[in-house]
Protein backbone atom coordinates (compact mmCIF):
# COMPACT_ATOMS: atom_id res chain seq x y z
CA UNK A 1 0.00 0.00 0.00
CA UNK A 2 1.23 2.79 -0.87
CA UNK A 3 1.60 5.57 1.92
CA UNK A 4 1.31 9.81 1.49
CA UNK A 5 1.58 10.05 5.44
CA UNK A 6 3.28 13.60 5.46
CA UNK A 7 5.43 11.83 8.76
CA UNK A 8 7.11 9.26 6.41
CA UNK A 9 9.91 10.08 4.15
CA UNK A 10 8.76 10.39 0.90
CA UNK A 11 11.58 8.85 -0.33
CA UNK A 12 14.59 6.38 1.74
CA UNK A 13 17.82 5.17 0.61
CA UNK A 14 18.98 2.30 2.36
CA UNK A 15 22.83 2.19 1.57
CA UNK A 16 21.74 1.94 -1.86
CA UNK A 17 24.95 1.03 -4.20
CA UNK A 18 24.66 0.80 -7.83
CA UNK A 19 27.34 -0.64 -10.12
CA UNK A 20 27.51 -0.69 -14.10
CA UNK A 21 29.94 -3.21 -14.61
CA UNK A 22 32.98 -2.11 -13.02
CA UNK A 23 31.79 1.75 -12.42
CA UNK A 24 29.94 2.41 -9.47
CA UNK A 25 27.68 5.07 -9.81
CA UNK A 26 26.34 5.09 -6.47
CA UNK A 27 28.33 3.86 -3.59
CA UNK A 28 26.45 3.29 -0.36
CA UNK A 29 24.14 6.20 -0.19
CA UNK A 30 21.87 6.49 2.90
CA UNK A 31 19.17 9.42 3.27
CA UNK A 32 15.68 9.99 3.70
CA UNK A 33 13.77 12.95 1.79
CA UNK A 34 10.56 14.29 3.24
CA UNK A 35 7.97 16.49 1.84
CA UNK A 36 8.85 19.97 1.07
CA UNK A 37 12.28 20.79 -1.93
CA UNK A 38 15.12 19.42 -1.58
CA UNK A 39 17.88 19.97 -4.14
CA UNK A 40 20.08 17.32 -5.08
CA UNK A 41 23.58 18.99 -5.23
CA UNK A 42 26.84 17.73 -7.50
CA UNK A 43 29.27 18.33 -10.36
CA UNK A 44 28.75 15.56 -13.33
CA UNK A 45 29.24 12.39 -12.96
CA UNK A 46 28.62 12.78 -8.77
CA UNK A 47 25.41 10.15 -9.01
CA UNK A 48 23.01 12.45 -9.35
CA UNK A 49 21.14 10.86 -12.60
CA UNK A 50 21.97 7.27 -11.02
CA UNK A 51 19.90 8.64 -7.49
CA UNK A 52 17.07 10.47 -9.41
CA UNK A 53 16.53 7.16 -11.77
CA UNK A 54 16.51 4.79 -8.52
CA UNK A 55 14.21 7.33 -7.20
CA UNK A 56 11.51 7.20 -10.87
CA UNK A 57 11.96 3.67 -10.84
CA UNK A 58 13.93 3.20 -13.52
CA UNK A 59 16.98 1.37 -12.30
CA UNK A 60 17.48 -0.63 -8.95
CA UNK A 61 19.86 -0.66 -6.44
CA UNK A 62 22.81 -3.38 -6.58
CA UNK A 63 22.49 -3.89 -3.03
CA UNK A 64 20.42 -1.74 -0.52
CA UNK A 65 17.24 -0.63 -0.53
CA UNK A 66 15.35 2.36 -2.39
CA UNK A 67 12.03 3.14 -0.64
CA UNK A 68 9.27 5.70 -2.68
CA UNK A 69 6.55 6.09 -0.23
CA UNK A 70 7.55 2.84 1.25
CA UNK A 71 7.40 0.70 -1.61
CA UNK A 72 10.42 0.19 -3.62
CA UNK A 73 9.44 1.94 -7.02
CA UNK A 74 11.12 0.20 -9.56
CA UNK A 75 7.81 -0.91 -12.22
CA UNK A 76 5.63 -0.26 -9.56
CA UNK A 77 2.78 1.18 -11.06
CA UNK A 78 1.19 2.16 -7.41
CA UNK A 79 4.46 4.09 -6.65
CA UNK A 80 4.49 5.82 -10.29
CA UNK A 81 0.58 6.78 -9.83
CA UNK A 82 1.91 8.91 -6.81
CA UNK A 83 4.91 10.10 -8.57
CA UNK A 84 6.08 12.91 -11.28
CA UNK A 85 9.28 13.16 -13.18
CA UNK A 86 10.75 15.87 -15.30
CA UNK A 87 13.42 14.31 -17.39
CA UNK A 88 16.78 16.46 -18.10
CA UNK A 89 16.65 14.37 -21.45
CA UNK A 90 15.55 16.87 -24.43
CA UNK A 91 13.84 14.20 -26.53
CA UNK A 92 9.91 14.19 -27.55
CA UNK A 93 7.49 13.02 -29.89
CA UNK A 94 8.58 15.59 -31.97
CA UNK A 95 5.37 15.11 -34.65
CA UNK A 96 3.12 15.69 -31.41
CA UNK A 97 1.49 18.21 -30.32
CA UNK A 98 2.26 19.70 -26.85
CA UNK A 99 -1.27 19.51 -26.25
CA UNK A 100 -1.47 15.63 -27.86
CA UNK A 101 2.22 14.77 -25.73
CA UNK A 102 0.26 15.26 -22.44
CA UNK A 103 -2.75 13.86 -23.62
CA UNK A 104 -0.93 10.72 -24.57
CA UNK A 105 0.90 10.51 -20.89
CA UNK A 106 -2.67 11.79 -19.15
CA UNK A 107 -4.06 8.37 -20.69
CA UNK A 108 -1.21 6.12 -19.66
CA UNK A 109 -2.05 7.17 -16.70
CA UNK A 110 -5.48 6.23 -16.48
CA UNK A 111 -7.49 9.54 -16.81
CA UNK A 112 -10.18 9.61 -19.80
CA UNK A 113 -12.89 11.89 -20.57
CA UNK A 114 -13.75 15.06 -19.19
CA UNK A 115 -11.17 14.34 -15.89
CA UNK A 116 -8.48 13.69 -18.86
CA UNK A 117 -9.25 17.26 -20.76
CA UNK A 118 -9.50 18.85 -17.29
CA UNK A 119 -6.42 17.49 -16.18
CA UNK A 120 -4.23 18.29 -19.31
CA UNK A 121 -5.42 22.06 -19.56
CA UNK A 122 -5.09 22.50 -16.07
CA UNK A 123 -1.20 20.91 -16.59
CA UNK A 124 -0.90 23.20 -19.51
CA UNK A 125 -1.98 26.21 -17.88
CA UNK A 126 -0.03 25.88 -14.76
CA UNK A 127 3.24 25.86 -16.86
CA UNK A 128 2.28 29.17 -19.08
CA UNK A 129 1.90 27.23 -22.05
CA UNK A 130 -2.42 27.86 -23.14
CA UNK A 131 -1.63 29.81 -26.03
CA UNK A 132 1.43 27.68 -27.26
CA UNK A 133 0.69 23.78 -26.96
CA UNK A 134 -1.38 23.05 -29.77
CA UNK A 135 1.85 23.28 -31.77
CA UNK A 136 4.27 20.88 -32.73
CA UNK A 137 6.81 20.26 -30.28
CA UNK A 138 9.42 19.27 -33.27
CA UNK A 139 9.28 23.97 -33.31
CA UNK A 140 9.63 24.65 -29.88
CA UNK A 141 12.37 26.18 -28.33
CA UNK A 142 14.25 24.90 -25.51
CA UNK A 143 12.60 26.55 -22.75
CA UNK A 144 8.91 25.41 -24.00
CA UNK A 145 9.85 21.94 -24.13
CA UNK A 146 10.85 22.36 -20.63
CA UNK A 147 7.40 23.33 -19.57
CA UNK A 148 5.61 20.75 -21.21
CA UNK A 149 7.96 18.31 -19.55
CA UNK A 150 6.88 19.88 -16.53
CA UNK A 151 3.10 19.96 -17.10
CA UNK A 152 3.25 16.25 -17.68
CA UNK A 153 4.85 15.48 -14.58
CA UNK A 154 2.41 17.43 -12.62
CA UNK A 155 -0.96 16.74 -14.06
CA UNK A 156 -1.84 14.01 -12.12
CA UNK A 157 -0.77 15.74 -8.76
CA UNK A 158 1.48 13.39 -7.84
CA UNK A 159 3.16 13.47 -3.77
CA UNK A 160 6.68 13.12 -5.11
CA UNK A 161 7.92 15.12 -7.93
CA UNK A 162 11.46 14.86 -9.16
CA UNK A 163 12.58 16.92 -12.18
CA UNK A 164 16.11 16.86 -13.55
CA UNK A 165 17.46 19.98 -13.94
CA UNK A 166 14.02 21.80 -14.44
CA UNK A 167 15.58 25.36 -14.97
CA UNK A 168 17.58 24.84 -18.29
CA UNK A 169 17.39 26.68 -20.59
CA UNK A 170 14.09 28.72 -18.93
CA UNK A 171 14.27 32.55 -19.50
CA UNK A 172 14.17 34.55 -16.54
CA UNK A 173 9.78 34.79 -16.81
CA UNK A 174 9.89 30.67 -17.07
CA UNK A 175 12.43 30.14 -14.49
CA UNK A 176 10.29 32.36 -12.28
CA UNK A 177 7.06 30.57 -12.88
CA UNK A 178 8.42 27.28 -12.70
CA UNK A 179 10.17 28.04 -9.65
CA UNK A 180 7.49 29.67 -7.98
CA UNK A 181 5.52 26.21 -9.08
CA UNK A 182 7.56 23.90 -7.19
CA UNK A 183 8.05 26.34 -4.20
CA UNK A 184 4.26 26.44 -4.32
CA UNK A 185 3.59 22.71 -4.76
CA UNK A 186 6.59 21.92 -1.64
CA UNK A 187 4.35 24.06 0.40
CA UNK A 188 1.22 22.03 -0.42
CA UNK A 189 2.92 19.45 0.94
CA UNK A 190 4.30 17.48 -1.66
CA UNK A 191 8.34 16.32 -2.23
CA UNK A 192 9.93 17.89 -4.28
CA UNK A 193 13.43 16.57 -5.62
CA UNK A 194 15.27 19.03 -7.72
CA UNK A 195 18.49 17.95 -9.21
CA UNK A 196 20.64 21.13 -10.45
CA UNK A 197 24.15 22.23 -10.71
CA UNK A 198 23.50 25.58 -10.95
CA UNK A 199 24.12 26.40 -7.43
CA UNK A 200 22.83 30.20 -7.00
CA UNK A 201 19.30 28.69 -8.44
CA UNK A 202 19.41 26.40 -5.67
CA UNK A 203 20.40 28.67 -3.22
CA UNK A 204 17.25 31.04 -3.77
CA UNK A 205 14.92 28.13 -4.27
CA UNK A 206 15.65 26.03 -0.69
CA UNK A 207 18.26 25.16 2.01
CA UNK A 208 17.54 21.94 2.01
CA UNK A 209 20.39 19.97 0.28
CA UNK A 210 21.88 16.68 -0.96
CA UNK A 211 25.34 17.12 -2.05
CA UNK A 212 27.05 14.41 -4.16
CA UNK A 213 30.32 13.44 -5.54
CA UNK A 214 31.76 10.88 -6.91
CA UNK A 215 28.69 8.49 -6.21
CA UNK A 216 28.79 9.24 -2.24
CA UNK A 217 26.70 11.58 -0.17
CA UNK A 218 28.69 14.09 0.64
CA UNK A 219 26.42 16.31 2.76
CA UNK A 220 22.85 16.68 3.56
CA UNK A 221 20.58 18.91 5.23
CA UNK A 222 19.92 22.37 5.18
CA UNK A 223 22.90 24.87 4.34
CA UNK A 224 22.77 25.72 7.67
CA UNK A 225 23.36 22.27 8.87
CA UNK A 226 26.19 21.74 6.52
CA UNK A 227 28.00 25.25 7.51
CA UNK A 228 27.43 23.78 11.09
CA UNK A 229 29.04 20.44 10.14
CA UNK A 230 32.02 22.22 8.49
CA UNK A 231 32.63 24.23 11.47
CA UNK A 232 33.38 21.63 13.54
CA UNK A 233 35.89 20.62 10.88
CA UNK A 234 39.32 21.79 12.24
CA UNK A 235 41.27 20.63 8.98
CA UNK A 236 39.85 22.67 6.46
CA UNK A 237 40.66 26.62 6.51
CA UNK A 238 37.91 28.83 6.54
CA UNK A 239 37.68 32.60 5.29
CA UNK A 240 35.98 36.32 7.19
CA UNK A 241 36.38 39.22 5.81
CA UNK A 242 35.82 42.31 8.09
CA UNK A 243 35.86 45.77 7.45
CA UNK A 244 37.47 47.57 10.68
CA UNK A 245 38.77 51.02 11.50
CA UNK A 246 41.76 49.63 12.11
CA UNK A 247 42.85 46.39 10.67
CA UNK A 248 46.45 46.17 11.65
CA UNK A 249 45.83 46.47 15.46
CA UNK A 250 42.96 44.26 15.24
CA UNK A 251 44.41 41.79 13.03
CA UNK A 252 47.01 41.56 15.86
CA UNK A 253 44.79 40.90 18.36
CA UNK A 254 43.43 38.11 16.48
CA UNK A 255 46.20 36.42 15.48
CA UNK A 256 46.51 35.74 19.58
CA UNK A 257 43.56 33.62 19.30
CA UNK A 258 45.06 29.95 18.60
CA UNK A 259 42.29 28.99 15.64
CA UNK A 260 43.46 31.94 13.78
CA UNK A 261 46.10 30.87 11.39
CA UNK A 262 46.27 33.94 9.24
CA UNK A 263 45.29 37.23 8.30
CA UNK A 264 45.63 39.17 4.88
CA UNK A 265 44.97 43.01 4.42
CA UNK A 266 43.75 45.38 1.64
CA UNK A 267 42.19 43.03 -0.98
CA UNK A 268 39.32 44.91 -1.68
CA UNK A 269 40.52 48.32 0.59
CA UNK A 270 42.27 49.79 3.22
CA UNK A 271 39.88 49.19 6.23
CA UNK A 272 39.04 45.38 4.67
CA UNK A 273 41.04 41.97 6.09
CA UNK A 274 40.29 38.75 5.49
CA UNK A 275 40.69 36.21 8.45
CA UNK A 276 41.57 32.20 8.16
CA UNK A 277 40.73 30.06 10.66
CA UNK A 278 40.38 26.29 11.38
CA UNK A 279 37.82 27.01 14.08
CA UNK A 280 35.32 29.28 12.98
CA UNK A 281 33.42 28.83 16.15
CA UNK A 282 35.61 29.74 18.68
CA UNK A 283 36.67 32.77 16.36
CA UNK A 284 32.81 33.62 16.75
CA UNK A 285 33.25 33.33 20.27
CA UNK A 286 35.80 35.03 20.71
CA UNK A 287 35.26 38.15 18.85
CA UNK A 288 33.05 40.54 20.43
CA UNK A 289 35.13 40.43 23.62
CA UNK A 290 38.01 41.21 20.84
CA UNK A 291 36.26 44.16 19.46
CA UNK A 292 35.17 45.42 22.77
CA UNK A 293 38.53 45.33 24.30
CA UNK A 294 40.18 46.97 21.36
CA UNK A 295 37.26 49.63 21.08
CA UNK A 296 37.38 48.89 17.14
CA UNK A 297 34.31 49.95 15.06
CA UNK A 298 33.34 46.61 12.53
CA UNK A 299 31.35 47.86 9.63
CA UNK A 300 31.00 45.12 7.78
CA UNK A 301 31.44 41.19 8.57
CA UNK A 302 31.02 38.51 5.86
CA UNK A 303 32.19 35.28 5.93
CA UNK A 304 32.18 34.25 2.03
CA UNK A 305 32.78 30.60 2.53
CA UNK A 306 28.99 30.50 4.16
CA UNK A 307 28.02 30.68 0.55
CA UNK A 308 26.69 27.52 -1.26
CA UNK A 309 29.38 27.36 -4.01
CA UNK A 310 31.76 27.89 -1.45
CA UNK A 311 31.02 25.40 0.85
CA UNK A 312 30.92 23.18 -1.92
CA UNK A 313 34.14 24.07 -2.75
CA UNK A 314 35.13 23.38 0.34
CA UNK A 315 33.54 20.51 0.52
CA UNK A 316 34.23 18.70 -2.88
CA UNK A 317 37.84 19.81 -2.00
CA UNK A 318 38.25 18.13 1.64
CA UNK A 319 36.33 14.68 0.64
CA UNK B 1 -9.84 0.88 -21.57
CA UNK B 2 -7.03 2.40 -20.86
CA UNK B 3 -5.38 -0.45 -23.01
CA UNK B 4 -7.44 0.78 -25.88
CA UNK B 5 -6.49 4.39 -25.49
CA UNK B 6 -2.95 3.53 -25.28
CA UNK B 7 -3.65 1.19 -28.30
CA UNK B 8 -5.20 4.24 -30.59
CA UNK B 9 -2.64 6.52 -29.73
CA UNK B 10 -0.16 3.97 -30.70
CA UNK B 11 -1.82 3.58 -33.83
CA UNK B 12 -1.66 6.89 -34.36
CA UNK B 13 2.32 7.06 -33.72
CA UNK B 14 2.13 3.95 -35.95
CA UNK B 15 0.24 6.41 -39.14
CA UNK B 16 2.86 9.29 -38.94
CA UNK B 17 3.87 10.49 -42.18
CA UNK B 18 6.96 8.63 -42.42
CA UNK B 19 6.16 5.32 -41.79
CA UNK B 20 2.29 5.86 -43.77
CA UNK B 21 4.46 5.96 -46.80
CA UNK B 22 6.65 3.37 -45.97
CA UNK B 23 3.14 1.01 -45.34
CA UNK B 24 1.62 2.49 -48.55
CA UNK B 25 4.29 1.77 -50.56
CA UNK B 26 4.85 -1.96 -49.68
CA UNK B 27 0.80 -2.38 -50.12
CA UNK B 28 0.95 -0.96 -53.56
CA UNK B 29 3.84 -2.38 -54.77
CA UNK B 30 2.77 -5.70 -55.48
CA UNK B 31 -0.08 -4.48 -57.44
CA UNK B 32 1.42 -2.24 -59.42
CA UNK B 33 4.48 -4.46 -60.96
CA UNK B 34 1.06 -6.84 -61.32
CA UNK B 35 -0.19 -5.14 -63.16
CA UNK B 36 2.54 -3.37 -65.43
CA UNK B 37 3.60 -7.43 -65.63
CA UNK B 38 -0.48 -7.76 -66.84
CA UNK B 39 0.09 -4.68 -69.57
CA UNK B 40 3.54 -5.72 -70.93
CA UNK B 41 3.36 -9.15 -71.17
CA UNK B 42 1.77 -10.77 -74.54
CA UNK B 43 -1.36 -11.85 -74.04
CA UNK B 44 -0.79 -15.77 -74.44
CA UNK B 45 2.25 -15.67 -72.49
CA UNK B 46 0.53 -14.20 -69.66
CA UNK B 47 -0.47 -16.81 -66.87
CA UNK B 48 -2.25 -15.09 -63.95
CA UNK B 49 -1.87 -17.88 -61.74
CA UNK B 50 2.14 -18.16 -61.92
CA UNK B 51 2.56 -14.35 -61.95
CA UNK B 52 0.32 -14.11 -58.71
CA UNK B 53 2.31 -17.03 -57.10
CA UNK B 54 5.57 -15.48 -57.52
CA UNK B 55 4.93 -12.23 -56.32
CA UNK B 56 2.99 -13.01 -53.53
CA UNK B 57 5.95 -15.03 -52.11
CA UNK B 58 8.45 -13.09 -53.63
CA UNK B 59 7.07 -9.68 -52.46
CA UNK B 60 4.78 -10.15 -49.43
CA UNK B 61 5.35 -13.10 -48.04
CA UNK B 62 9.70 -12.62 -48.34
CA UNK B 63 9.70 -9.06 -48.09
CA UNK B 64 6.74 -6.90 -46.85
CA UNK B 65 5.75 -9.49 -43.98
CA UNK B 66 9.80 -9.99 -42.68
CA UNK B 67 10.71 -6.40 -43.04
CA UNK B 68 7.63 -4.68 -41.78
CA UNK B 69 7.55 -7.37 -38.71
CA UNK B 70 11.21 -6.84 -38.41
CA UNK B 71 10.90 -2.74 -38.24
CA UNK B 72 7.65 -2.88 -36.36
CA UNK B 73 8.40 -5.64 -33.89
CA UNK B 74 11.73 -4.50 -32.74
CA UNK B 75 10.58 -0.80 -32.85
CA UNK B 76 8.13 -1.71 -30.34
CA UNK B 77 10.81 -0.76 -27.69
CA UNK B 78 14.15 -0.40 -29.52
CA UNK B 79 12.90 2.37 -31.16
CA UNK B 80 11.59 4.16 -27.85
CA UNK B 81 15.06 3.60 -26.51
CA UNK B 82 16.86 4.87 -29.20
CA UNK B 83 14.69 8.47 -29.65
CA UNK B 84 14.50 7.99 -25.63
CA UNK B 85 11.34 8.90 -25.08
CA UNK B 86 11.01 4.92 -23.34
CA UNK B 87 11.73 7.16 -19.77
CA UNK B 88 7.65 8.86 -20.58
CA UNK B 89 6.58 5.27 -20.77
CA UNK B 90 8.62 3.62 -17.85
CA UNK B 91 7.82 6.39 -15.38
CA UNK B 92 3.57 6.33 -16.15
CA UNK B 93 1.38 3.98 -13.33
CA UNK B 94 1.28 1.27 -16.13
CA UNK B 95 1.84 -2.16 -15.35
CA UNK B 96 4.78 -2.41 -17.83
CA UNK B 97 3.38 -5.52 -19.86
CA UNK B 98 0.02 -3.99 -20.54
CA UNK B 99 2.39 -1.72 -22.21
CA UNK B 100 4.62 -3.30 -23.89
CA UNK B 101 1.19 -6.10 -24.98
CA UNK B 102 -0.82 -3.19 -26.05
CA UNK B 103 2.02 -1.87 -28.34
CA UNK B 104 3.06 -5.31 -29.91
CA UNK B 105 -1.05 -5.68 -30.66
CA UNK B 106 -0.62 -2.72 -32.86
CA UNK B 107 2.27 -3.47 -34.35
CA UNK B 108 0.50 -6.82 -35.63
CA UNK B 109 -2.50 -5.24 -36.65
CA UNK B 110 -0.27 -2.65 -39.19
CA UNK B 111 2.09 -5.40 -40.12
CA UNK B 112 -1.29 -7.92 -41.00
CA UNK B 113 -3.23 -5.03 -42.57
CA UNK B 114 -0.68 -3.79 -45.19
CA UNK B 115 0.23 -7.79 -45.95
CA UNK B 116 -3.54 -8.91 -46.19
CA UNK B 117 -4.27 -5.55 -48.35
CA UNK B 118 -1.45 -5.69 -50.44
CA UNK B 119 -2.65 -9.64 -51.38
CA UNK B 120 -6.01 -8.60 -52.21
CA UNK B 121 -4.70 -5.57 -54.47
CA UNK B 122 -2.36 -8.10 -55.98
CA UNK B 123 -4.91 -10.78 -57.11
CA UNK B 124 -7.55 -7.91 -58.19
CA UNK B 125 -4.93 -6.36 -60.23
CA UNK B 126 -3.56 -9.84 -61.85
CA UNK B 127 -6.96 -11.96 -62.82
CA UNK B 128 -9.08 -9.13 -62.69
CA UNK B 129 -12.16 -8.32 -60.20
CA UNK B 130 -14.32 -10.86 -62.51
CA UNK B 131 -11.70 -13.92 -61.68
CA UNK B 132 -10.78 -12.90 -58.01
CA UNK B 133 -11.78 -15.84 -56.58
CA UNK B 134 -9.40 -18.24 -59.01
CA UNK B 135 -6.79 -16.62 -56.75
CA UNK B 136 -7.71 -18.75 -53.42
CA UNK B 137 -6.32 -16.09 -51.44
CA UNK B 138 -7.77 -17.27 -48.82
CA UNK B 139 -4.76 -19.98 -47.33
CA UNK B 140 -2.30 -16.54 -48.33
CA UNK B 141 -4.35 -14.44 -45.84
CA UNK B 142 -4.73 -16.95 -43.12
CA UNK B 143 -0.85 -17.67 -43.66
CA UNK B 144 -0.13 -14.20 -43.76
CA UNK B 145 -1.93 -13.44 -40.63
CA UNK B 146 -0.47 -15.87 -38.86
CA UNK B 147 3.40 -15.21 -39.98
CA UNK B 148 2.53 -11.21 -38.85
CA UNK B 149 1.94 -12.95 -34.88
CA UNK B 150 4.95 -15.04 -35.07
CA UNK B 151 7.68 -12.75 -36.15
CA UNK B 152 6.20 -10.10 -34.66
CA UNK B 153 6.21 -11.68 -31.34
CA UNK B 154 9.81 -13.45 -32.28
CA UNK B 155 10.96 -9.98 -33.02
CA UNK B 156 9.46 -7.97 -30.12
CA UNK B 157 11.35 -10.56 -28.27
CA UNK B 158 14.47 -9.08 -29.62
CA UNK B 159 13.53 -5.80 -28.79
CA UNK B 160 13.16 -6.61 -25.31
CA UNK B 161 15.95 -8.55 -24.87
CA UNK B 162 19.12 -7.25 -27.29
CA UNK B 163 20.81 -4.61 -28.20
CA UNK B 164 20.82 -3.56 -31.86
CA UNK B 165 17.49 -5.64 -32.52
CA UNK B 166 17.18 -4.46 -36.11
CA UNK B 167 20.53 -5.69 -37.06
CA UNK B 168 19.91 -9.05 -35.61
CA UNK B 169 16.53 -9.34 -37.28
CA UNK B 170 17.96 -8.72 -40.50
CA UNK B 171 20.43 -10.59 -40.14
CA UNK B 172 17.63 -14.07 -39.18
CA UNK B 173 15.35 -12.59 -41.46
CA UNK B 174 18.13 -13.22 -44.79
CA UNK B 175 20.09 -15.61 -42.98
CA UNK B 176 18.80 -17.95 -41.24
CA UNK B 177 15.68 -17.84 -42.54
CA UNK B 178 17.08 -18.19 -46.29
CA UNK B 179 19.90 -20.73 -45.04
CA UNK B 180 18.42 -23.14 -42.46
CA UNK B 181 15.35 -24.29 -44.75
CA UNK B 182 18.20 -25.59 -47.48
CA UNK B 183 20.17 -27.76 -45.02
CA UNK B 184 19.40 -31.14 -45.10
CA UNK B 185 17.67 -33.32 -42.38
CA UNK B 186 14.86 -31.48 -40.45
CA UNK B 187 16.80 -28.04 -40.36
CA UNK B 188 13.46 -26.43 -42.23
CA UNK B 189 11.54 -27.31 -39.20
CA UNK B 190 13.65 -24.47 -37.13
CA UNK B 191 12.51 -21.58 -39.72
CA UNK B 192 8.96 -20.11 -39.20
CA UNK B 193 9.11 -19.21 -43.30
CA UNK B 194 8.57 -23.47 -43.61
CA UNK B 195 5.42 -23.47 -41.78
CA UNK B 196 3.73 -20.38 -43.31
CA UNK B 197 4.50 -21.94 -46.77
CA UNK B 198 2.90 -25.18 -45.48
CA UNK B 199 0.06 -23.09 -44.35
CA UNK B 200 -0.02 -21.21 -47.59
CA UNK B 201 -0.04 -25.17 -49.23
CA UNK B 202 2.25 -22.76 -52.02
CA UNK B 203 4.58 -24.54 -54.41
CA UNK B 204 5.72 -22.88 -57.31
CA UNK B 205 7.85 -25.00 -59.65
CA UNK B 206 11.43 -24.03 -59.78
CA UNK B 207 13.65 -25.24 -62.67
CA UNK B 208 17.01 -26.83 -60.61
CA UNK B 209 18.95 -26.22 -63.56
CA UNK B 210 18.35 -22.84 -63.52
CA UNK B 211 19.66 -22.03 -59.83
CA UNK B 212 18.40 -18.81 -59.95
CA UNK B 213 20.64 -17.75 -56.58
CA UNK B 214 19.64 -19.15 -53.70
CA UNK B 215 17.27 -16.14 -52.22
CA UNK B 216 14.69 -15.60 -50.29
CA UNK B 217 12.29 -16.69 -52.84
CA UNK B 218 13.64 -19.91 -53.44
CA UNK B 219 13.91 -20.66 -49.68
CA UNK B 220 10.04 -19.81 -49.42
CA UNK B 221 9.43 -22.23 -52.70
CA UNK B 222 11.47 -25.21 -52.74
CA UNK B 223 10.08 -28.03 -51.11
CA UNK B 224 11.45 -28.85 -47.73
CA UNK B 225 13.31 -31.83 -46.83
CA UNK B 226 9.99 -32.71 -44.43
CA UNK B 227 6.41 -32.53 -44.36
CA UNK B 228 4.64 -29.75 -41.99
CA UNK B 229 0.85 -30.48 -42.00
CA UNK B 230 -1.14 -27.19 -41.81
CA UNK B 231 -2.36 -28.26 -38.24
CA UNK B 232 1.42 -28.68 -37.07
CA UNK B 233 2.32 -25.47 -38.41
CA UNK B 234 -0.84 -23.65 -37.00
CA UNK B 235 0.11 -25.44 -33.20
CA UNK B 236 3.68 -24.46 -34.03
CA UNK B 237 3.28 -20.98 -34.91
CA UNK B 238 0.88 -20.24 -31.88
CA UNK B 239 2.84 -21.94 -29.92
CA UNK B 240 6.17 -19.64 -31.09
CA UNK B 241 4.14 -16.36 -30.64
CA UNK B 242 3.14 -17.25 -27.33
CA UNK B 243 5.91 -18.08 -25.92
CA UNK B 244 7.98 -15.28 -27.36
CA UNK B 245 5.07 -12.31 -26.25
CA UNK B 246 5.02 -13.90 -22.91
CA UNK B 247 8.51 -13.95 -22.51
CA UNK B 248 9.07 -10.06 -23.85
CA UNK B 249 6.62 -9.18 -21.40
CA UNK B 250 8.53 -10.80 -18.68
CA UNK B 251 11.81 -9.17 -19.84
CA UNK B 252 10.34 -6.08 -20.22
CA UNK B 253 8.81 -5.83 -16.96
CA UNK B 254 12.01 -6.88 -15.40
CA UNK B 255 14.82 -5.23 -17.47
CA UNK B 256 16.26 -1.97 -16.69
CA UNK B 257 15.94 0.70 -20.13
CA UNK B 258 18.38 3.41 -19.20
CA UNK B 259 21.10 3.89 -21.38
CA UNK B 260 24.14 3.49 -19.30
CA UNK B 261 25.82 7.35 -20.40
CA UNK B 262 22.42 8.53 -18.77
CA UNK B 263 22.35 7.20 -15.42
CA UNK B 264 25.83 8.06 -14.85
Amino acid sequence: MVSTSPQLPQISFQHASRWYGQVIGLNDVSCEVGPGLTALLGPNGAGKSTFIKMVTGQLRPTTGRVLVMGEPPFANARVLGKLGYCPEIDSFYEEMSGREFVTQLATMSGYRGRELKERVDRSIERVGMTDRCDRKLGGYSKGMRQRIKVAQAILHDPSVLVLDEPLNGLDPVGRREIVTLMTTLAAEGCCVLVSSHILYEVEQLTDNILLMQRGRLLARGSVQDIRDEMDGDTQTPRHITLTVDRPRRMAADLLTLPSVTGVRFGIASQTHMEVETNDPRSFFDALPDITIAGDYTVENLQSPDDHLEAMLRILLNRK
Amino acid sequence: MTDLLLMRATLREAFRPRRLVIALLLTLLPAAIGLLWRLLAPKDGFNPAEVYDSLVVGLIFSFALTILSVTYGTGVVSQEIEQRTIVYLLTRPLPRWRLLLARFLVSVLVVTAVCVLATVLLALTVFGPAEFGAAEVGPDLKALILGSVAYGSLFLLLGTALPKPLTWGLIFVFGWETWVPKLPGSFALLSVMSYLRALAAREISVNPAENAGDNLLLAFSRAPQVTISPSVAWTTLLLLSAVCTVTAMIVFSRKEYVPREDAE
